[in-house]
């Protein structure tokens, strides 16, 4: 696995609490918003969001509920819960802060200099 | 492959599963099939919605897997390598007073090499339950190797090896001790000292990345007490001078051994059920009242082994056979305190 699947694997619980911290969605809905949110760079396959929404269910970060709709079969639905939300506001500046710093150094050193001049 | 055919190829992928959950989660699966067919961004004909959302699954083993991963459905398979080793460990054990000392010194870095694979395995398997046995049972047989020739702070005390929690310490030492633990190398006691270390870290580390399943912490906590408690009985022994009380004492043939034990044998039985129960149990409150009962038969357990009017006053006695319930009872309490619904399987 390359390095950048491997952060983008890493950041997948991160993604789905970010896509979760304002509604409660089911499964195909949380792919196609996070798909849609990131102009198509992250997309997901089942195999691998469903287990990450059951770990994230069985960690406290989500709760789940089945709703019914007529004609339909019934969904189950995800929210965030308080802990949930705690959890993504403490990653979100982790990776604010490593995202910050990473491009610090990425830059050509001149760059740097002239950035802070 | 339609989703007919994908659904029914994840249904074999989780068939260790429970009926009521498999139909679950079949079913989460199976309503991501129809918002896929029914969303019109993917595509206009039905055939194109289904295929594009069949694209997007993933292989039915690789979701499979991944949910077995979090649920862990097959835990008797967890708790054969627990139950299936012990058995096997006391079969050889008592096989082995007859047996040669140089046979004996190999199944004693056998049995050590073992436990630690049993925790890499457990590792593997991400059984929690499986790694926390098997570093207790590991811990504790180092601190009972040290004891036996009393390094590394741990004092020495006559024992019996062919238990790992100090229960026959009237065993003679001519007959078991000195054939088990003679000629013990200083590296390989540095060796399994830094293993022991290791252990400790990791389940310090399982502690804490499942401080919110109260379950888990729970179970650890009774084995860092099983564990504690194994370093303090040689302590107290020493300090009550049964290492050297018990010099003359003459070893007991296996039958007769058996009779004097039949009641932690009883009790050791009972923890035997109630690891079964809290290993395969699906069901969240069975799994906290088979940690009860593993509780109560370990405290049963350590009070008839370790009552004697001399290391122990009456109230500690009950202390001690009583705190690994209460630590199960705050476990709970803590978890339905919490109020949020209970995972399907932790």
């Amino acid at each position: 696995m390359s390095q950048l699947q491997q952060l983008r694997k890493g950041s997948t619980p991160l993604l789905i609490l970010s896509v979760l911290a304002d509604e409660k969605m089911y499964g195909y809905q949380i792919m196609r918003e996070l798909e849609q949110r990131s102009e198509g760079y992250f997309t997901m396959t089942a195999a691998l969001l469903y287990p990450a929404l059951h770990q994230l269910e069985k960690d406290g970060l989500l709760e789940s509920e089945w709703e019914e709709s007529p004609g339909k079969r019934r969904r189950k639905y995800y929210s965030i819960t308080n802990q949930g939300k705690k959890a993504l506001a403490g990653t979100r500046a982790d990776w604010q802060t490593f995202m910050t710093n990473l491009f610090k150094t990425l830059q050509p050193a001149g760059k740097v200099k002239e950035d802070s001049l | 492959m339609t989703p007919d055919e994908y659904l029914r190829s994840l249904k074999d992928q989780l068939n260790a599963f429970p009926p009521r959950e498999r139909a679950e989660l079949l079913e989460e699966i199976a309503s991501h099939f129809e918002s896929g067919e029914e969303d019109p961004h993917m595509g206009r004909e039905p055939e194109e919605r289904r295929q594009k959302t069949l694209a997007e699954m993933g292989s039915p083993e690789q979701l499979g897997q991944g949910l077995k991963k979090v649920h862990h459905p097959d835990g008797w398979i967890d708790y054969l390598l627990v139950i299936g080793p012990i058995l096997l460990d006391m079969a050889v054990v008592y096989s082995l007073h007859l047996a040669d000392p140089a046979g004996s010194q190999a199944f004693r870095i056998g049995f050590g090499l073992a436990c630690l694979c049993l925790v890499l395995i457990g590792l593997r398997r991400h059984s929690n339950l499986l790694v926390l046995t098997w570093i207790e049972i590991f811990a504790t047989w180092v601190i009972s190797l040290l004891a036996s020739l009393g390094q590394f702070l741990v004092p020495k005390v006559i024992l019996d090896p062919a238990d790992l929690r100090y229960t026959m310490v009237f065993t003679s030492p001519d007959a078991l001790q000195v054939r088990w633990f003679r000629g013990l190398p200083a590296g390989e006691g540095i060796f399994w000292l830094i293993m022991f270390a290791g252990a400790i870290y990791l389940l310090g580390w399982i502690i804490w990345r499942n401080r919110r399943d109260w379950l888990i912490v729970s179970y650890a906590l009774l084995e860092l007490i099983a564990l504690a408690g194994s370093y303090a009985v040689p302590l107290l022994l020493h300090q009550a001078g049964w290492d050297k009380m018990i010099e003359g004492v003459k070893f007991r043939s296996f039958p007769a051994m058996m009779v004097w034990m039949d009641l932690p044998i009883l009790f050791t039985l009972l923890g035997f059920v109630m690891w079964g129960m809290l290993f395969i149990a699906y069901k969240r409150p069975l799994r906290w009242a088979a940690l009860a009962g593993y509780a109560l038969s370990a405290g049963l357990q350590a009070g008839v082994y370790m009552y004697r009017p001399s290391v122990y006053a009456l109230p500690e006695y009950f202390q001690l056979l009583l705190l690994p319930l209460a630590i199960v009872v705050v476990g709970w309490s803590l978890e339905r305190s919490k109020k949020r619904p209970s995972p399907v399987i932790a």
